[in-house]
């Protein structure tokens, strides 16, 4: 009998593969990939006549499937050994890097982004500066694996300084490249508290000021849940506290409220730390900073901004923040009713790219 | 529903086994029938339709083929019936289109319709049963259910092998479940899983990568594109053929082999003896010696092999291409037969080795290609010198891993060892392994972070 162990053996796999698929996952939600997974599709005579069925039911099954982060990782780790460099558009880079990869280049949609900032700038007729943060596969060149597509940075950047006249464009590269610590998580695509002080330095006229630093560890960002390679370390998230006092109103969409910090530390309890910043991205938030400060700052912005935006605080009486991807109010009337002296727009070069809620400017 | 899919894997196999082996004997093959049913609609659910007539029809002309006095008018009809199905649905569009391009006739509509998934399959196989019928090579079957069984059979359903109803007419009255047969079968299985998820669809990957910017993969990336392909349309293709044997043989069956290392032949001969067995044995003995074969003057057998041929290649695909490719192969086996045949014999091996791949990859660039233009372009730029370096090459690995696979190196090795005490532990190991890589891949198909708002 024992000869046939393949056999007992092949009957387990499927049959407890099966009767976990039909118990299903305890929770509908997935925490690596942040989304919901997908639900029975409903067995219509359409929806069984036109096939659609089968394909969402499919969807369905892989979605409940057992050991799923498992075999993602299995998966991960097997197509590196097969030669593969990247995992769902993530390098696998040097020290422990998870980079995600130059995909589509949207040049055009670069362009009208720069283009509107510029034209909405003098529209309001407030002095502006824009930064770009270039993508860490283009400023850690060095880290990246063999055979890595190239990132066109260089270009997308000139065009920013070329098409910028009344806007400021502040090319940040030089201060990011080269550093000895840390400038990039590597398990998210973001930049660390150090960048952002490093960024923070360049922008300011200001003395940079004492900072008391807060570490955490145990942070796996988005390039890390992207691409299923499991066994990267975490990163550590530091918070740095100038000793101010913040009052932040956050606007949801649907109300306000207000704290009286600028870090949300509820966040720190889960693997992706980076929404203790500011709560995430929000339409709106104000930061009005207690102990003086000169001039109303609005920052229009990606996610990027988290992390800068505190130590940006600190300079001015408020700080705005507004994202354009969930804010549908005219600006032009914020500014106005606000008295904002000066708009930096800040973004990451991906969201530029793909983005197109700028157009919502005006 | 394909193989390779969890709902197949983990909802349909467990449920058919397990009901498959707990009913009496009697029932099994009605029981298989529905599962075939629900195998095909689940993904073809019109098209179901189509098989279920098929199978009526062809139940009902093989009875009337043994009975009637006219064999040959009914049978002729009956296969004029078969054809007509299949070259409606397959090459409808096709015809459209060339004739489209002829002047004067660019009023005719686009015509588009959707192929009935194995329609080749089942019509070839319900053909070879009414000619087996016709030249009495074996009775019309008498139960329904046995005969939808064979045709609807889900293990070779989709990607064959064609298998003749004399094969498997014993078999499908009476067969012998073994836990020695049950074994061999996952084996089989497992293996052609491995070949078609590990191998074919990450080959597949590189392929897509060459064929869409042929120029910018210097000559290194081009042929290892080229290479990728034919390494890929191999295993997924014989995959397919080990998932259907080993599924047959997990439910009592045994077919025949479909490939037998082709790439390992030493002419082009040898290749199509290796290559689609069942599909070349079909057309040798339902369309080849019927014409009279070889035994014919020299100006009829060429034309004979045309025909033969230019069907081949017709039956992969309705498209000119396929047509090319199919007479590309007639023409060299011509060749083969009448003079080259004899000169291969005296060259090492090593030469009619590189000759029998060349001709083979060449062959599949024109299989593969969108159109000829693309495919002669593609041809070129492999004989460009261009040094551009590209990130194809960290393909390098699967493909050496698919060159050990296509050889019968691992075959050897497990021929060498099968008789150790152990190796019962080792063979599980490995298929389980296989299993657990191949379901990874699997489901990571459906990992899908979605990370928009983190931006």
């Amino acid at each position: 009998m024992k000869k046939y162990l393949l056999s007992f053996v092949f009957i387990a796999f499927i049959g407890i593969t099966s009767i976990f698929l039909a118990i299903g996952p305890e929770s509908n939600y997935s925490e690596n990939e942040k989304r919901y997974l997908a639900q029975m599709p409903a067995a219509t005579v359409k929806s069984l006549t036109d096939g659609s069925f089968f394909g969402d039911f499919s969807v369905f099954l892989s979605d409940r499937a057992p050991f799923r982060d498992f075999y993602v990782g299995v998966n991960s780790y097997t197509n590196l050994a097969l030669g593969r460099n990247s995992l769902n558009n993530v390098y696998f880079a040097r020290d422990g890097y998870l980079i995600n990869s130059p995909e589509d280049d949207g040049i055009e949609n670069f362009e009208k982004n720069i283009d509107k900032f510029e034209s909405f700038s003098r529209l309001v007729n407030v002095p502006s500066e824009l930064i770009i943060v270039p993508r860490a596969g283009y400023v850690l060149d060095d880290k990246l694996p063999l055979l890595s597509k190239v990132y066109n940075e260089e270009t997308l950047l000139k065009k920013a300084e070329i098409k910028t006249e009344f806007v400021k464009f502040n090319d940040i590269t030089s201060v990011l490249k080269n550093k000895d610590k840390q400038v990039y998580y590597k398990t998210d695509h973001h930049l660390t508290t150090y960048g952002n002080y490093l960024i923070y330095s360049n922008f300011s006229e200001n003395e940079p000021g004492n900072y008391e630093k807060e570490v955490f560890d145990g942070f796996y960002g988005t390039t890390y849940s992207s691409s299923g390679f499991w066994l990267t370390k975490p990163d550590n998230i530091e918070i740095w506290y100038d000793g101010g006092e913040y009052t932040v109103t956050v606007f949801d969409g649907n109300e306000e409220k207000s704290y009286n910090s600028m870090y949300f530390k509820e966040h720190l309890e889960k693997s992706d730390k980076y929404p203790v910043y500011l709560n995430g991205n929000q339409p709106l938030v104000k930061i009005k900073n207690n102990n003086g400060g000169k001039g109303n700052l609005l920052i229009i912005k990606d996610s990027y901004a988290q992390a800068l935006a505190p130590f940006l605080a600190r300079d001015y009486e408020n700080t705005y923040l507004i994202d354009m991807r969930y804010y549908r109010m005219p600006v032009s009337k914020f500014i106005k009713e606000n008295e904002v002296d000066k708009i930096l727009y800040i973004y990451g070069i991906g969201t530029l790219l793909t983005d197109t809620s700028s157009s919502w400017l005006m | 529903m394909v193989f390779s899919s969890i709902e197949f894997l983990f909802v349909f196999l467990p449920a058919v086994l397990l009901i498959y082996y707990i009913l009496p004997k009697k029932l099994k093959n009605l029981f298989l029938l529905l599962a075939n049913i629900v195998f095909y609609a689940y993904g073809e659910p019109v098209y179901v339709l189509l098989m279920i007539g098929s199978i009526i029809l062809n139940f009902v002309a093989g009875k009337i083929i043994e009975k009637v006095k006219h064999k040959r008018l009914w049978l002729a009809f009956f296969m004029v019936v078969n054809l007509s199905a299949l070259g409606f649905f397959k090459y409808t569009p096709f015809v459209f289109d060339t004739l489209r391009g002829i002047t004067g006739l660019s009023f005719l509509p686009d015509v588009k319709i959707a192929l009935p998934i194995g329609i080749s399959f089942y019509t070839f196989q319900a053909s070879s049963y009414l000619v087996d019928v016709y030249r009495k090579e074996c009775k019309a079957s008498c139960s329904i259910v046995d005969f939808a069984t064979y045709i609807s059979l889900f293990s070779q359903l989709i990607a064959g092998p064609i298998v003749r109803y004399i094969d498997v007419e014993k078999q499908l009255r009476e067969r012998t479940h073994s836990f020695e047969n049950f074994n061999s079968g996952i084996k089989t299985f497992t293996v052609g899983l491995a070949k078609k998820v590990l191998l074919a669809n990450k080959l597949g990957i590189l392929w897509e990568i060459a064929s869409k910017n042929p120029e910018g993969m210097g000559t290194a990336g081009v042929w290892i594109g080229a290479i990728a392909y034919t390494l890929q349309i191999y295993f997924d293709f014989s995959g397919y053929s080990d998932m259907a044997i080993g599924l047959g043989k997990m439910l009592g069956f045994d077919f025949c082999i479909n490939f037998n290392y082709p790439y390992i032949a030493k002419s082009i001969t040898d290749f199509w003896r290796r290559w689609h067995i069942s599909l070349s044995t079909w057309f040798r003995d339902y369309v080849y010696i019927p014409l009279g074969g070889n035994r014919v003057n020299k100006g009829r057998f060429c034309f004979n092999l045309m025909v033969v041929w230019a069907l081949t290649g017709l039956w992969h695909g309705a498209g000119w291409n396929f047509v090319v490719w199919g007479l590309y192969y007639g023409v060299l086996l011509l060749a083969e037969k009448l003079f080259v045949g004899k000169l291969l014999k005296k060259l090492p091996s090593a030469v009619t080795h590189i000759y029998t791949l060349a001709v083979v990859i060449v062959g599949w660039i024109f299989f593969a290609g969108e159109s000829f233009g693309h495919s002669a372009k593609y041809l070129k730029l492999m004989f460009t010198p261009n040094s551009t370096p590209s990130f194809i090459y960290g393909g390098i690995i699967t493909i050496v891993i698919g060159i050990i696979s296509a050889i019968p190196l691992g075959k050897n090795i497990y021929n060498k060892f099968k008789d150790k005490k152990y190796m019962y532990v080792a063979e599980t190991v490995v298929c389980l392994a296989l299993l657990v890589l191949s379901t990874a891949a699997l489901v990571s198909d459906s990992y899908n972070p979605f990370l928009y708002f983190r931006f």
